[in-house]
């Protein structure tokens, strides 16, 4: 093997992960949890041709950065792109949970990610995006008791439900090369066209997503040059940093309203928006506004928009005869004049983000001293995030992890979380607004769906012939649009059947509030039932997983005596 | 869509230890290398099928240089042969390094 003279002033993003690991970790102290010789590969890959690396592009070691216990994570960016799959995001946090379980008054035990990915590994999308969504959740629960660190060190970069990922650890250090966003630009140029952003305009990429640009606007920490010994100097520091709730997610009100004034001091004109570049928009709606019909035949009045924007609905849905029962049922709906045109069709954009954020804050904050909290219930039809270039400059990912620790703060303070999937249940938009809950249920229809990203973004990320995705999409579960088969993959607890998704009759909507209200009951008398696989043939590759880790973990606390 | 198949040769040296190296991905390989008792043996999983010829040529004369005991996956991605030769390389040092971690 090439000696290197010294390791300290290598480039660090040039790294290979392991070797990133290395540098940061204190010498021979630390160990790979669950490596390559343990064997669990992507069963979802080869389906589609693809060879499978034995350790998923996923590298988790434990051990020692200065005096402080730590888990860390480093992805692989070459392998699928840094993708995020079933087996590699089970391993990621499935490590974080152990992590927090583990850690002891006064003991610690951090967490460092290395996050080089494009977010959701479309070959094996709606997995891909339930792990996801258990990272963040993860990391939340982590954070509270250690610190959890994200560095974001090479031009791959972390977008996707990654960079929300990054938005909620305790600090995000990155490289002047690292970039940071939900959308990347060929997906922005697939979806927008190419006026909304030109992905071949290397500068305007930088300008958007850069280091610099995002430590000027706050949204990452800290930027330090990319070498081995300045990295490990900068984790160190982070690591030792006494506040654990990242700033950037806080102040939704004022976010929501520098938004407005800035909007209204430079209203976002025609020239910049064309509505439909591709003639789709027909294919990806429902022809009726789901949100706010379901909103309102569950209420049995009207629903009322919140904070000033139009699109961000709520309405009280009795699910019990004590006013504890009345849940407070929110549902992102669609505006033809939002101040952000590409979030006029039920997407999550900025402004529906932190009024969202803002919502259950103060409703949160509103309930405080109530012994019987009231539950939260999200309704679901959205076709996904907003895909724009301003969404990006003023850093989405931030606003929709605001959203995603908003729910899970609900969930902590004692507010059951219930989702009802009516319609579209995508990608960005789903991991902030409906996948943090207690219980996800879901209407039983052929137009009910859970996706990553739209079948024609899909086909141009992963270079794949639009017809090649369209096949996969019905003959590999993982790909699949229709609810059933999220449901055979245990992502959904519950498919309801026989209700009209876009014409309810009052027996329909008396038969769900009945079904939703057993649920909150039982909830509450029984907790939330564990989501076990154990038993689900398509799982297999996340429960072996678990298992390894939890061996491997328990194997290194009896092998390393803590001090 | 992929190819699989194994090759295998007599061998006589020992190594120490298993060695992970490479990565799946655009023209290169991932290479999990495991001590073994009197052979070489190697099975190879390809995305670019029709090229058995060429690997086996590549095996052999490997093996013939370097005749180590080792039962060896392959996970490729497209490697040209000189990758592939680098890699095994590679992959042999490490299994013998006792300093380096495994």
């Amino acid at each position: 093997m090439i000696q290197f003279p010294s390791m300290a002033s290598l480039s660090f993003q040039e790294l290979s992960p392991r070797e990133r690991l290395a540098a940061l970790f204190d010498d021979q102290c630390y160990k790979e949890m669950v490596g390559p010789f343990d064997r669990i590969a992507s069963p979802w890959l080869a389906q589609q041709g693809l060879v499978s690396q034995s350790d998923d592009g996923v590298v988790v070691v434990r051990g020692r950065i200065g005096k402080m216990e730590v888990v860390g994570v480093a992805i692989e960016p070459k392998h699928e792109g840094g993708s995020i799959g079933e087996v590699g995001g089970a391993k990621i946090a499935s490590a974080l949970r152990w992590a927090a379980s583990s850690c002891l008054p006064g003991r610690p035990i951090a967490a460092v990610l290395l996050l080089e990915t494009g977010g959701v590994r479309l070959q094996e999308a709606t997995l891909g995006l339930r792990a996801i969504s258990e990272i963040h959740t993860a990391i939340i629960d982590l954070r509270k008791l250690a610190p959890v660190i994200a560095v974001v060190a090479g031009p791959i970069g972390c977008f996707g439900g990654m960079s929300l990922a990054a938005a909620l650890c305790t600090k995000i250090i990155g490289t002047p090369h690292g970039r940071l966003g939900m959308n990347g630009a060929e997906v922005i140029e697939q979806e927008a066209g190419p006026q909304e952003l030109d992905a071949s305009d290397r500068d305007l990429i930088r300008q958007v997503f850069g280091s610099e640009a995002r430590l000027r606007d706050g949204f990452i920490d800290a930027l330090v040059e990319d070498q081995a010994a300045s990295m490990r100097a900068a984790v160190h520091d982070a690591l030792n940093s006494t506040r654990r709730t990242p700033t950037k997610l806080e102040n939704a009100s004022k976010r929501l309203h520098d938004l407005r004034l800035d909007l209204a001091a430079a209203p976002v004109g025609s020239s910049h928006f064309q509505p439909d570049p591709f003639g789709k928009t027909e294919t990806v709606l429902h022809r009726v506004d789901r949100g706010r019909l379901w909103l309102e035949t569950l209420s049995g009045g009207k629903a009322t928009s919140t904070l000033g924007t139009q699109s961000v609905l709520t309405a009280e849905v009795s699910l019990g005869s004590s006013p504890a029962d009345t849940a407070v049922a929110i549902a992102i709906s669609r505006d033809p004049d939002s101040l952000l045109p590409r979030a006029a069709n039920g997407e999550l954009g900025l402004e529906q983000a932190w009024t969202l954020a803002e919502y259950l804050r103060s409703f949160i904050l509103g309930e405080q001293r109530c012994v019987n909290k009231r539950p939260i219930l999200a309704i679901v039809d959205s076709p996904g995030q907003a895909f724009g270039r301003i969404e990006e400059e003023r850093c989405i990912s931030v606003a929709a992890a605001a959203v995603v620790d908003a729910y899970a703060a609900a969930r902590r303070s004692g507010h059951i979380v219930l989702t009802l999937v009516v319609g579209k249940a995508m990608s960005g938009s789903f991991l902030a607004h409906g996948m943090q809950s207690d219980h996800l249920s879901a209407l039983d229809g052929e137009d009910v769906a859970m996706q990553a990203m739209s079948l024609q973004s899909i086909a141009r990320i992963t270079g794949r012939t639009l017809a090649e995705v369209e096949e996969n999409s019905t003959t590999i579960l993982p790909m699949s649009y229709a609810i059933r088969d999220a449901h055979r993959l245990g992502l959904v607890d519950a498919i309801i059947p026989g209700i009209w998704t876009e014409a309810p009759t009052e027996y329909d909507s008396n038969r769900l509030r009945k079904y939703l209200s057993e649920t909150l009951a039982s909830l509450r008398h029984t907790g939330p039932p564990p989501r076990d696989l154990d038993d689900n043939p398509h799982r297999q590759a996340t429960v072996a997983v678990r298992r390894a880790m939890q061996e491997q973990w328990r194997a290194f606390d009896e092998a390393v005596v803590r001090p | 869509m992929i190819e699989e198949f194994v090759f295998s040769h007599s061998a006589s040296i020992s190594v120490t230890r298993r060695a992970h190296v490479g990565v799946v991905a655009s023209g290169d390989l991932e290479i999990l290398l495991q001590p073994a008792q009197a052979n070489a043996s190697v099975l190879v999983k390809t995305n670019v099928g029709g090229h058995q010829a060429t690997w086996r040529a590549l095996f052999l004369r490997f093996f013939e240089r370097w005749p180590y005991a080792v039962s060896i996956e392959i996970n490729d991605h497209g490697a040209t042969p000189g990758i592939v030769w680098l890699r095994l390389e590679q992959a042999i040092e490490l299994a013998q390094d006792r300093s380096g971690q495994s």
